[in-house]
């Protein structure tokens, strides 16, 4: 499995203590600790969540969910501001790479969007909320970043995938912004990213007067607490202010933009497995959620089959096409459960999403979320 | 001066977050925020330069200047979220302390340091005992 956050982490060597060092100082690899979010096995994870969740084991009840809730924003900003900065801070790549991706992006919406509908009207039932439809097509695009892919100067990096999620991103704005009942509720999203800004431009002062290991990780750690809680509070879409975080950051530049970078690279992980598990936790089946999420993966794989190859092979990328099919990424998930927040701020997370995975017999797994049929 | 300028911006986003969330802050109180805000308030403030006084002495004003009673830049409701900060604080420190204790370091005031324990943990008990009878 693949993801555009396709981070190395750096650690400091192991005879580094925590004595004060110059913050500019650049730790070498330690390839005992590299890993890369794409090695997380996100299926086996979710199914994890599903099993602890409410509908199965109940050990995470819907009160262990609502307690653990205020640390998603966090975690869900946390990986915005890596997207944001893999964004930034890869080589600079052709109009035409971003061109194409924007394209497979929208063209994987299209298809999704038939499907889902053909199935909808198939089964009678009616796809409500009305902004159902377009959310299940932004998940699904964005879960498109799992597909594998290869970049012939570098292996590891796929621009592609990565001109794909910037463009879920904006269109996941632009759908905020779309459904943002009035002016006022508009203006005040954008002063919550004015503020996710302020905040995040003071983490990277902060950044650059660390003077040890300790205090980098501490302002590193209240700079994600800061700029997720106020996301959170001001109800705007945590992972927005975090790509906004991320591309404030690599903008700003100075040494500090590496030591942002590093920490949350450093403690993603965790963050990781929280949406993820948070997300399996809060899976609920039923036969609509599971006919419409069956008749979207198979739109979105047959459509990255077909045209995936001839749009790969266009913008240069070396096209390692996956017999594998396709499961859902993070940033899928974590998509679902932003704007599950973004919606629906005021109810408990336990109670705010639909997801949905397939069997991972199947080989391919999608998230269909469908909020609110509980109610607050 | 950018200590001062990073915390300066802080302490206006959070205002200006807490005004315009001022509807729903019943509901969402903001604990990550405050969290955030308490992680990098505490760190700053503990770190006067060329002051001879311990870090704690920066902290409290710091607290009392943000708390509710004065500043109000942390509510009383976003500062009850941090009630839960307390007890997980306070069994880190003591088991900290307990993991650093050695117990073959302080050799023959062990015995004194032991009995003065004692006594002090009896006397307190009877004078409890005594209160409640």
């Amino acid at each position: 499995m693949s993801d555009t956050v396709d981070v190395r982490y750096s650690a400091l060597s192991p005879g580094e203590s925590d004595d004060r060092q110059e913050a500019t100082s650049t730790p070498g690899p330690s390839p005992w600790l590299e890993w890369s979010a794409t090695h997380l096995p996100v299926t086996p994870v979710l199914l994890t969540g599903v099993m602890l969740g409410p509908q199965g084991l109940a050990i995470l009840s819907p009160r262990v969910l609502a307690a653990i809730d205020p640390a998603l924003p966090v975690a869900l900003m946390a990986l915005g501001a890596l997207l944001g900065l893999s964004r930034a801070s890869r080589r600079e790549e052709s109009i035409r790479v971003f061109g194409a991706g924007a394209l497979l992006a929208v063209l994987t919406m299209l298809a999704v969007a038939s499907a889902t509908l053909a199935a909808s009207r198939w089964s009678g039932a009616r796809l409500e909320p009305g902004w159902l439809l377009p959310v299940i097509c932004a998940v699904w695009a964005a879960s498109s970043v799992t597909l594998a892919g290869r970049t012939e100067d570098d292996p590891r990096r796929d621009p592609l995938l990565e001109s794909e999620v910037i463009t879920m991103v904006l269109m996941a704005t632009v759908l905020m912004v779309a459904v943002t009942p009035s002016v006022a509720a508009a203006l005040m999203s954008l002063e919550g990213l004015a503020i996710a800004g302020g905040l995040a431009g003071a983490g990277w002062l902060l950044a650059r007067q660390a003077i040890s290991v300790t205090e980098r990780r501490v302002f590193v750690m209240a700079t994600l607490l800061l700029v997720g809680g106020s996301a959170d509070l001001v109800g705007i879409s945590p992972v927005l202010a975090g790509v906004l975080s991320g591309v404030l950051w690599y903008w700003l530049g100075d040494p500090a933009r590496e030591t942002l970078q590093r920490e949350t690279q450093y403690i993603q992980h965790p963050f990781i497995v929280l949406v993820l598990i948070t997300a399996g936790a809060g899976t609920e089946w039923s036969s609509f959620t599971v006919g419409v999420a069956a008749a979207s993966a198979s739109a979105r794989t047959l459509l990255r089959f077909v045209v995936g190859r001839h749009i790969r092979r266009f913008t240069g990328t070396v096209v390692d096409l996956p017999m594998r099919m396709l499961e859902p990424g993070v940033f899928g998930v974590a998509i679902v459960l932003n704007l599950a927040r973004v919606w629906d701020g005021s109810v408990s997370a336990s109670r705010r999403y639909r997801l949905s995975s397939l069997p991972p017999c199947c080989r391919t797994s999608c998230c269909a979320w469908s909020p609110g049929a509980e109610g607050p | 001066m950018t200590r001062i300028a990073a915390l300066a911006l802080t302490v206006l986003c959070v205002l200006w977050a807490r005004r315009i969330a001022a509807p729903v802050m019943i509901r969402r109180p903001g604990m990550a925020l405050v969290l955030g805000f308490t992680l990098v308030g505490a760190w700053l403030s503990g770190d006067v330069p060329d002051a001879a006084a311990p870090q704690l002495t920066g902290k409290l004003p710091f607290g009392i200047l943000m708390g509710p009673y004065l500043g109000n830049v942390i509510t009383s409701g976003m500062a009850s979220q941090l009630a839960f900060v307390n007890g997980i604080a306070t069994t880190l420190i003591a088991l900290i302390a307990g993991l650093t204790l050695n117990v073959e370091r302080p050799g023959t005031r062990l015995g004194p340091i032991a009995r003065t324990t004692g006594w002090m943990i009896g006397v307190r008990l009877s004078a409890s005992s005594l209160s409640d009878g």
